[in-house]
């Protein structure tokens, strides 16, 4: 915490995800063999590093849930009612029935309401691990009052005895974090309606799209109400951007302003805040410093990504903390172990007492241990 | 006159006007303009600036779509005349994401332009097995097949592609370009694509070259 309160660390925090490495290896018999029957903590103190743990309404990173997987652990984050982010069985709303079909590799969701119905698909990839939409459940404006009726209904609730267990299984390698709804554009862009329909539809229907995002952002002010009220210290508002899907016109006129109260808010119940942003940012690396945000997560830098160290040193300054910043791309055996260790030592050296050193995004699949193991190494040296 | 009509629904796509268009395109045809030079001379030539605003940073994906859009809108009154006269789209394209992979913004602006200047667009979108490249390619016949990789470790699936492309007999009939930002021109002929595009624009422009021949 001492980088987020702008105090000098004792040693650099090296905080990767390795999540969907461990379960993606585990599933299909290529994890390490000296991790054989360790949980994740277990492994991260093995690497000398700390877990980020990555909680959302009704899920756990790194955890299955249903209706992907089965109830392992109990989420300290829930939704009680309504239209739940990853999924209930019931909506617990009079009137409103869910149904949730898993057929083969797809699950099919509909919300029945007394306005309509939304219905969705979402397709598994990565041996069940990763999750994505193949059909979105808003298909045009026309469903935006359905989409409405649920929000209004929807609420949620922090549960102290799962996070106190969530905790314990922790034992105390690492800090469970909060992921917070996306703001409200990005929600129709990447969780309702896809790319190619909002934009038309904030194109051709301007105020109808305005006035749902106004109910989003309101189901989203509950969310947050439900995170002010808990333990967590850090939230991420988990937004994903990239400015090639939200321009710098965009984001000053539908992000920037909820990211500003949104951060003042946070930070007047103690929080720490971040975004994650994984696309390319170059055309918004001007603009995060007027968000109010401690710090931004996931930026990648070229070739995968589109900025240098250089300019988000330039964008960021002193303000603003990098979390992340050894490119994924590093982890792949297609680069060299010297290759991995000059960008790992240049990212510590350039960001240093303002850096939550980990992988931008997260370490892939087929990344290398022994680059996991090497970076640990490094810290030590250069702090 | 007919320059200052073609030169008004040019506008209405590099503006977005989604309004104005139906009515430019009728002025036009009105004046006995043929449709195909409307299309080309007109609309393709709005998707052009579209594509060259997009390069230069000042139009984004928002404004891509929103102009795909307009020319959809326009279509609407062109299409009836132009099947009169019996154009056929310039070529038909496969496109998708390859299996493995969950990427699609780049894939959906390439395939954004490639549909405004006039190729017929089959977007398979993401986690695209090789068989699927080569079922539609064969069905749709299709001229090129255009993927995309965002991955290293999913850069490996092109080269499936173009093997399945090859088991199934058609690799002779097609084109295949590659995008995606950790491709390389050297990856792209190792593994047996015929052009790699560095950016959507690129890629658009390969695709036009090619059907020049055809």
């Amino acid at each position: 915490m001492s980088v987020f309160k702008g105090e000098k660390p004792d040693k650099i925090p090296w905080m990767p995800r390795i999540e969907h490495w461990y379960n993606v290896n585990r599933t299909v018999g290529t994890l390490p063999q000296e991790y054989e029957g360790l949980d994740l903590p277990q492994v991260y103190e093995r690497l000398n590093a700390a877990m980020r743990l990555y909680i959302f309404a009704d899920w756990i990173y790194g955890f299955l849930q249903p209706p992907y997987g089965p109830q392992i652990m109990p989420t300290p984050l829930k939704t009680v009612s309504g239209l739940s982010w990853m999924g209930r069985e019931k909506a617990e709303v009079e009137e409103v029935e869910v149904k949730r079909v898993k057929m083969g590799n797809e699950i099919v969701t509909e919300y029945k309401t007394p306005l309509g119905v939304l219905k969705s698909i979402e397709r598994s990839s990565e041996h069940g691990w990763a999750w994505y939409i193949v059909e979105y459940p808003v298909k045009s404006v026309k469903d935006f009052k359905v989409l409405e009726y649920l929000l209004e209904r929807t609420g949620y609730e922090f549960d102290t005895e799962a996070f106190e267990k969530l905790s314990s299984w922790l034992r105390g390698q690492g800090m469970i974090w909060c992921c917070g709804p996306r703001r409200p554009l990005q929600r129709l862009l990447i969780e309702f309606m896809g790319v190619e329909r909002t934009f038309i539809s904030l194109r051709r229907h301007k105020d109808e799209v305005e006035r749902i995002m106004e109910a989003i952002k309101q189901d989203n002010d509950r969310y947050y109400e439900a995170i002010k009220k808990s333990p967590i210290k850090v939230v991420n508002l988990t937004d994903n951007l990239d400015c090639r899907m939200v321009s710098p016109e965009l984001f000053k006129k539908y992000y920037l302003p909820e990211y500003q109260e949104r951060c003042d808010e946070l930070h007047k119940a103690g929080k720490y805040v971040i975004t994650h942003a994984d696309g390319y940012v170059k055309a918004l690396l001007p603009l995060f410093k007027e968000t109010g945000l401690d710090g931004v997560e996931a930026v990648t830098f070229k070739p995968a990504g589109d900025v240098t160290p250089e300019e988000v040193k330039e964008a960021f300054g002193d303000e603003l903390i990098l979390v992340d910043g050894i490119p994924y791309w590093h982890f792949l055996p297609e680069v060299s172990m010297e290759e991995f260790e000059k960008i790992t030592r240049k990212v510590i050296r350039m960001f240093r007492d303002r850096l939550i050193l980990a992988i931008s995004d997260e370490m892939p699949p087929t990344g290398e241990h022994s680059k996991l193991v090497r970076v640990a190494k490094i810290v030590e040296e250069e702090s | 006159m007919v320059r200052e009509v073609l030169d008004k629904i040019k506008n209405c796509i590099v503006e977005l006007n989604l309004e104005g268009i139906t009515e430019a395109i009728k002025e036009a045809l009105e004046l006995g303009i043929p449709p195909y030079t409307v299309l080309m001379d007109g609309m393709a030539e709005g998707m052009k600036d579209v594509g060259k605003k997009y390069e230069a940073g000042e139009y984004f994906l928002a404004e891509l779509v929103v102009a795909g859009e307009v020319m959809k809108e326009g279509m609407k009154v062109l299409e009836p005349k132009l099947k009169l006269q019996n154009i056929k789209a310039k070529g038909v394209v496969v496109i998708g994401t390859v299996k493995g992979d969950l990427h699609d913004i780049g894939k959906d602006v390439v395939a954004t332009l490639l549909k405004s200047a006039g190729f017929e667009v089959i977007d398979l979108g993401v986690d695209v097995p090789p068989e699927r490249f080569v079922e539609e390619a064969k069905s749709r016949n299709a001229h090129i097949v255009a993927t995309s990789a965002l991955l290293t470790t999913t850069m490996p699936e092109i080269g499936n592609v173009i093997k399945a492309l090859e088991d199934a007999k058609i690799r002779s009939k097609v084109k295949v370009i590659v995008g995606g930002a950790p491709l390389t021109k050297d990856f792209a002929e190792k593994i047996g694509a015929d052009a790699y595009g560095k950016d959507a624009v690129e890629g658009v422009k390969i695709c036009e070259n090619w059907m020049k021949g055809v």
